[in-house]
């Protein structure tokens, strides 16, 4: 090889070489973390931190033959409370006098949300081990950062538990570093077993009005989800898996998308508008998540996600209607619920 | 801010900055507005101390950093963005001690496992200077309301449960976090918006 061929070669290397440098430690501790998250019966306290405000809340998580059950109050304020369990998701609203409950699906969305942390992730997110073990909360730690790569998803700057791997401390990034939201334990213990009674909402809910989903899902329409897609999306984003269901407290079916990166995710939802109703335009946020709707063809168009606003805009102003789209239910497609191998 | 500030400023939050370089991380502080913005962030913290778990910060602590914000004053003549706007509030002199006491706050918390051997836990004394002065003031929404256009709160709410099913595990706590902590500042009837706004200009998407 000639000498210029040679320097071409050293100068290829030392240009992409930096931009595939991974460093596969950080990756372990990733995974490590999410084995705890999803297999360790902890109860604690944090701070979340957003914005002006800050308030404190209380997770005790439990594992019991490998169903999870969560239970998250917020301990000033509005007193709110989620319980997530195998089948239901429950959110007591006293503020508002309302009790949700979401159906969870049979097929395991817990797993399938679990990210992988591998190449095609580093190529969106940049993922190191900044400095070496530190002490947070009097624990020692390792200091992870995900770093966006673009403007259409935020990182994480994670201190992970040298012995356990929980997170102690979590921030929410933008691309340039700027914090969004911050979660600060200020109490975590891991526990051999949580007994049920814990796990149970301290308010009755009676006398509060209940938003149920009817129990019977609509015959299932394998066709349904055909005939929306979203043409342009953001780098990284894509189809991971679709439904068809039923949102509390309304009889209507919704088409839910869900796009991903493999760490960030975005739902779609679609569904038809009632006459009567004025449609929705615009951007809303609830805690660090935004959601923008938009009508389309008679359609409520709404997309939601922990993601920056601008990625919530652009998937929702993607969305198209193919009109033409045969209505024959597709063979591969026979189950309403299907999921979108990688 | 530059890295080692940064790093300064996390050991101080983590309990762990000695004494002397506390000094320096003071002299920093009065110079560099972003410090001072993180600062600022990190101060909410001492409103959540206002809970019924008694915590307790030191008033010597507190008074140094609350002095050094209020010794010099630093660039008021910066662009004004929305949160140092409102940054600014902090700033009258009332304010000063307050965001002291937070940041004090934060190393009392990060000290609490470790109450056996850290010379710091000195700084454990009173928080009535929490309580007492930290004002509340809401951060302003910089995105104007526009007039058709809004999500119910209830179905808004239905919508991000929903989707939480999706999220990785973090994202999720992140998403149910917010369900918990939301509607502070929204009207009280649930048919009412929350947040909606126009963002003006529209995203492109990356391909």
């Amino acid at each position: 090889m000639s000498l210029p061929r040679l320097w071409l070669v050293a100068l290829c290397c030392a240009v992409i070489l930096p931009v595939h440098a991974s460093d596969p430690e950080a990756r372990e501790w990733l995974e490590r973390m999410s084995r705890a998250l999803s297999t360790q019966n902890y109860d604690g306290r944090f701070f979340h931190l957003r914005d002006s405000r800050s308030e404190s809340m209380r997770i005790i998580h439990r594992v019991d033959k490998g169903k999870i059950t969560e239970r998250l109050v917020s301990l000033d304020g509005s007193g709110r409370e989620i319980v997530r369990n195998a089948t239901e998701v429950i959110c007591f609203l006293p503020d508002r006098r309302v009790v949700l409950v979401e159906k969870r699906t049979d097929d395991n969305s817990l797993v399938s949300a679990l990210p992988v942390y591998n190449e095609s992730l580093e190529s969106l997110y940049q993922i190191e081990r900044s400095g070496g073990i530190v002490k947070a909360h009097g624990r020692k730690a390792q200091i992870i950062e995900v770093k966006p790569r673009d403007q259409y998803r935020y990182g994480y700057k994670l201190w992970l538990d040298q012995e356990t791997a929980m997170p102690l401390k979590s921030q929410l990034c933008d691309q340039d570093g700027k914090v969004i939201e911050q979660i600060l334990f200020s109490e975590l213990n891991l526990r051999e077993r949580i007994p049920a009674d814990e796990l149970k909402a301290s308010i009755s809910g009676d006398g509060y009005k209940w938003l149920r989903q009817e129990d019977t899902l609509p015959p299932r329409m394998a066709n349904a989800v055909m005939g929306w897609s979203v043409a342009r999306l953001p780098a990284g984003f894509r189809l991971t898996t679709w439904r068809i269901q039923l949102i509390a407290g309304s009889p209507t079916p919704v088409r839910h998308l869900v796009y991903s990166d493999g760490l960030a995710s975005v739902s779609v939802f679609i569904e038809p508008r009632d006459s009567q109703s004025a449609p929705m335009h615009g951007l809303a946020k609830v805690g660090a998540a935004f959601a923008y709707s938009l009508d389309l063809d008679g359609h409520q168009v709404t997309a939601v996600g922990e993601v920056p606003a601008a990625t919530v805009e652009a998937i929702a102003a993607g969305v198209k209607r193919e009109a033409d789209t045969p209505e024959q239910v597709q063979p591969q497609a026979a189950d309403a619920a299907q999921r979108i191998t990688r | 801010m530059t890295d080692p500030v940064k790093e300064q400023l996390s050991a101080c939050l983590d309990g762990e900055l000695p004494e002397t370089e506390l000094d320096l991380l003071l002299r920093q502080v009065q110079r560099d507005v972003q410090v001072l913005q993180s600062l600022d962030r990190y101060s909410l913290i001492s409103e959540a101390l206002r809970g019924p778990a008694p915590v307790a910060v030191s008033r010597g602590f507190a008074d140094r950093i609350a002095a050094a914000i209020e010794a010099e004053p630093f660039a008021r003549t910066a662009v004004q963005r929305p949160s140092q706007a409102a940054f600014m509030r902090w700033m009258r002199p009332a304010a000063g001690i307050a965001i002291a006491a937070g940041v004090a706050a934060v190393a009392v918390i990060a000290l609490q496992p470790v109450a056996t051997d850290s010379p710091q836990l000195a700084l454990v004394a009173d928080n009535s200077a929490v309580s007492e002065s930290a004002p509340s003031y809401t951060v302003p929404t910089n995105v104007a309301t526009r007039d058709n256009g809004f999500i119910p709160a209830a179905r808004l709410t239905n919508y991000v449960v929903a989707h939480s099913e999706y999220s990785s595990p973090l994202g999720r706590r992140t998403v149910l976090s917010g369900v918990l902590s939301d509607d502070q500042d929204q009207d009280q009837d649930q048919d009412v918006a929350v947040n909606v706004s126009s963002t003006g200009g529209s995203a492109e998407p990356q391909r």
